[in-house]
């Protein structure tokens, strides 16, 4: 088949088919019976070979010549073959003979040897045969014996049966002690059922009990960490109480020590009462002692009297002596005096006596003592005022030194009170920053962001607003003590100084009241630390339930979890079991709905029901794209309400900046209203004409803006000045109207 | 099996502790929560009690990685709390949550040792995982089917490594909360507690 077109190549063909048939002949027996069935085989299966053999129909004069040939060979080959199977059998047949040969041989020889076996076996049976012999006679003394050993068994047995009833009696009584036995330890083992399964019971009780102590442990625990809590704040009270007491120790100290001044000034208060009583008694004993001294002084001066009018007693005598001389003389004279008398008697307002002016002498002399008097008395008087003018002094400088102190007081208590103010103006913005706090974590606790920095925040406040308030209360303690002294104080330099000091009991009053609102601020602000530590503690518990419940600071923390975990996958699967069944009971039901449609029988059902439900997703796709449609309008109707919105902001700032307010009553035209324009219907009107200019149109207003529309349009064809310039215009006319 | 030299508890020995406990805890919650059948379950003694472990292959992959992600973080000293969430499979609603705090020393390093016994801490454990049982008796029964999550609480800066995403808090609405025993290897605090839903 080298070359295809060699016209030998068909016979070629043809001699290798037949080659490949002979082959395959030669290895059958039976060709000829094979050949009918691989025809009849070739005439059932394939006809197409059978149609191919008889298109080669040209060839099969030769193929015949061929076959009959090939049978030729094939006897040959036969006989031959049955020739040497001939050969075969012969061997086979020699071989038997020769084996048979072989094996009566060995029959023979077996024979021999069974014969000789049978000759020792029989010499065995004499053998044996003495044997039993000998075991009979050994069997006969066995007998005998056996006999022997019956009655020695038999007297054995008798005993062993004595034996065995006394056994058996014995046994019976230990039966029936093992039956009690075990009737008692029947008895007790349900006794002791009994008792297992009252403590089981117990045991039960005692779990359940356990269980609720377990409970109550747990609420104790939680007791006692409030417990705890309230421990560590009462342990701080008592510090606090510790400190508050020294306090009152020192103030007790101070108070014993201020009864004691007071006892003290008391008892001077009782002397200085007496001092006035004594100064009086003392003046009295003065002006007595005066009165004392005065009439010594009397005295003194009637003895000097009484002497002077010894010697003048003297004098007289001597006068007497004298008298009689003078009477001599007199008589001299009073001729004398008659003369002198006579002589003078133009002068009337001499004394026309000596009797006269003895008279009037002794009259300047009463006058002299009567003044003399008086000026002593004068004299007395002045000193007793002098006296009182000293104390006066002094008392003078007493009250000023009081004075002085109360002032130095007031000063004090108004320094204390700058004081107080100021701290209660501290404590009322920490109050207020209080509130905003809280306030903003009140709106922060809505909103449930970080309360715990706040929180530490508020508690921090909250600490320093307590430091503060305690430190306000001590300060505030002090100072009612020291108001408390100072109002005594103040109620006896007032009862002291009413005169001189009417100004204090008023700053004193003013300091009360100033007090008083102090006090009710604090009393203020303690309650509202109360309520802000009450507040505090709530947050706190608040703050608490969060953490149990989970709750975190998103800045300081992040959750993360496995993706692939337990719930996840189980949700997953669950997702798909639903998918699952969602499309498996679809497929029911229409497989459901066909059948009922048909009346039960259906043909090809599964089929049809694929049919049915690939037209189901047509459906949903027209479903799906009407959503998408609904979202598409829904966009748009957005779109449209951004943009009026933002067209409107436009055009609202347009018109708050250039003054107009542009509007499109038709399309192409625009319509121009200002700001300041009277009224509405003054307006300009525009149109865009089609290569993009702007056009003006006539209206009532531009006709009457023709002086503008001159200057600006005609001649500078400036549409934005000519609108500028329409704005101002108005403008200057409406405030000129304004104006 | 934690590596602690006598008496004293390294950062290693501590995050071995640690992490051990967490796996028997989680292991117990989900056996007496019937999280998983229990036939799944296998005895082990551990801590001086009869504890049960899981032999789902699956879950016993999960919680190796679980488990070894938090051993890291609690050797870097960055994790805060460990939650197990247990919710339904059908309205994705948390009606459990168990919670552990762990409170890190920040100042350990590796090289510090601390003056606590094993068997202390072990004591410790032991009645935490007592009270995992106890709590059955007053916890609501799980009448749907349940699944659970392990939520970690770590500091911001974490990284998260692969597989693993951040998640919400998973809150129970209207719960109550009780709280657990803790114990302390003095490096980390581990809180215990369970809040559940209230049952109306």
């Amino acid at each position: 088949m080298e070359s295809p077109g060699d016209s030998t190549a068909v016979i070629r063909m043809r001699k290798d088919f037949d080659a490949f048939i002979l082959g395959s002949g030669s290895r059958i027996e039976q060709p000829s019976f094979r050949r009918n069935l691989d025809a009849e085989v070739f005439s059932n299966s394939k006809s197409k070979p059978r149609s191919e053999e008889k298109q080669t129909a040209s060839a099969r004069s030769i193929r015949d010549i061929l076959e009959m040939e090939k049978r030729q060979k094939q006897k040959d080959v036969e006989l031959l073959a049955t020739k040497s199977r001939l050969a075969e059998v012969e061997t086979q047949l020699t071989a038997t003979t020769t084996s048979k040969k072989r094996a009566r041989i060995e029959f023979e020889n077996d024979l021999i040897a069974v014969k000789s076996e049978k000759e020792r076996e029989l010499g065995q049976v004499s053998d044996l045969r003495s044997q039993i012999r000998q075991l009979k006679e050994s069997e006969k003394l066995a007998k005998a014996e056996l006999t022997e050993g019956r009655q020695e068994w038999k007297t054995i047995r008798l005993a062993l049966e004595a034996k065995l009833c006394s056994v058996q009696r014995e046994r019976l009584a230990s039966e029936h002690d093992i039956q009690k036995v075990k009737e008692e330890s029947w008895q007790q083992s349900m006794e002791l059922k009994q008792e297992a399964d009252c403590c089981l019971m117990q045991l039960r009780l005692t779990d359940t009990e356990l269980a609720e102590t377990k409970e109550q442990l747990n609420l104790q625990k939680r007791r006692v960490n409030d417990l705890t809590e309230q421990m560590e704040d009462f342990e701080l009270l008592k510090g606090r109480a510790r400190a508050a007491e020294d306090k009152v120790k020192e103030l007790e100290e101070q108070m014993t020590r201020q009864e004691e001044d007071a006892t003290v000034t008391r008892a001077l208060r009782a002397d200085i009462e007496k001092v006035p009583d004594l100064e009086k008694e003392v003046t009295r004993l003065r002006t007595e002692n005066e009165y004392w001294s005065q009439q010594k002084q009397n005295a003194l001066l009637l003895q000097e009297q009484l002497i002077s009018m010894q010697r003048k007693l003297e004098v007289a005598e001597k006068r007497c002596q004298a008298f009689t001389e003078l009477q001599v003389e007199h008589e001299d004279l009073k001729s004398r005096l008659q003369r002198w008398e006579a002589l003078d008697t133009s002068g009337s307002r001499r004394p026309q006596s000596p009797s006269e002016l003895s008279r009037r002498v002794t009259e300047l002399q009463a006058t002299e003592i009567l003044n003399l008097e008086e000026k002593g008395q004068l004299q007395s008087s002045i000193s007793a005022l002098e006296l009182r003018l000293r104390e006066a002094k002094e008392q003078q400088q007493k009250t000023q030194g009081e004075l002085a102190a109360q002032q130095m007081q007031v000063q004090q208590q108004n320094d204390l009170i700058k004081r107080l103010r100021r701290k209660l103006l501290l404590v009322t913005k920490e109050r207020d920053s209080f509130k905003r706090i809280l306030d903003s974590y009140e709106s922060e606790m809505t909103v449930q962001i970080q309360p715990n920095s706040r929180m530490k925040e508020l508690e921090e406040v909250l600490q320093g607003f307590q430091q503060h308030s305690a430190d306000l209360e001590s300060q505030l303690e002090q100072v009612s003590e020291q108001h408390r002294q100072a109002a005594a104080r103040c109620a006896q330099l007032e009862q002291q100084c009413q005169s001189s000091q009417p100004r204090s009991s008023s700053s004193v009053k003013a300091d009360l009241d100033k007090i008083g609102q102090l006090h009710e601020r604090v009393l203020e602000l303690e309650q509202e630390l109360k309520k802000l530590a009450e507040e505090k503690e709530v947050l706190e518990m608040r703050i608490e339930e969060r953490h149990l419940q989970g709750d975190y600071d998103p800045s300081r923390t992040k959750v993360l979890h496995f993706s692939m975990n337990p719930a996840a996958v189980a949700q997953r699967q669950r997702q798909q079991e639903v998918e699952r069944l969602t499309v498996e009971n679809e497929r029911l039901m229409a497989r459901v709905q066909l059948l009922e449609q048909s009346g039960g029988a259906v043909e090809d059902l599964t089929e049809q029901v694929e049919k049915q439900l690939e037209s189901v997703p047509e459906s949903k796709a027209i479903e799906e794209l009407k959503e998408q449609l609904a979202k598409e309008e829904l966009r748009k109707k957005r779109l449209v309400e951004a943009f009026k919105k933002t067209s409107q902001e436009f055009r609202e700032t347009c018109y708050q900046l250039l003054g107009y307010k542009i509007d499109i009553p038709c399309t192409g035209q625009y319509r121009l209203a200002n700001m300041y324009s009277e009224s509405p219907h003054d307006y300009l009107l525009f149109k865009q004409g089609e290569s993009g200019e702007i056009q003006m149109l006539e209206t009532d207003f531009s006709v009457r803006q023709q002086d503008n529309l001159d200057t600006y349009l005609q001649n500078r064809d400036s549409v934005p000045a000519l609108l500028s310039a329409i704005t101002l215009d108005l403008f200057n006319q409406q405030t000129m109207n304004l104006g | 099996m934690a590596s602690t030299v006598r008496q004293c508890i390294t950062l290693k020995g501590s995050t071995e502790i640690v992490a051990e406990f967490f796996d028997y805890a989680i292991n117990s919650i989900l056996y007496q929560r019937g999280i998983f059948p229990p036939e799944t379950f296998t005895h082990k003694q551990q801590y001086g009690l009869t504890l049960l472990v899981t032999t789902n292959d699956e879950l016993l992959k999960y919680l190796k990685t679980v488990i070894g992600q938090v051993k890291n973080w609690c050797q870097e000293l960055i994790v805060q709390k460990l939650v197990v969430v247990i919710k339904r499979v059908d309205t994705n609603e948390v009606v459990e949550r168990w919670q552990f705090d762990i409170q890190c020393d920040k100042t350990v390093n590796s090289k510090t040792k601390r003056d606590k016994t094993e068997k202390e801490v072990k004591e410790e454990i032991k009645s935490i995982i007592r009270q995992i049982t106890a709590t059955v008796t007053f916890l609501p029964l799980l009448e749907s089917v349940c699944s659970f999550d392990v939520l970690i609480y770590t500091d911001k800066d974490a990284e998260v490594p692969f597989n693993w995403g951040e998640s919400g808090p998973h809150f129970i609405t209207n719960s109550e909360e009780v709280r657990l025993r803790s114990f302390t290897t003095t490096i980390h605090k581990v809180d215990a507690m369970v809040a559940f839903k209230k049952t109306d």
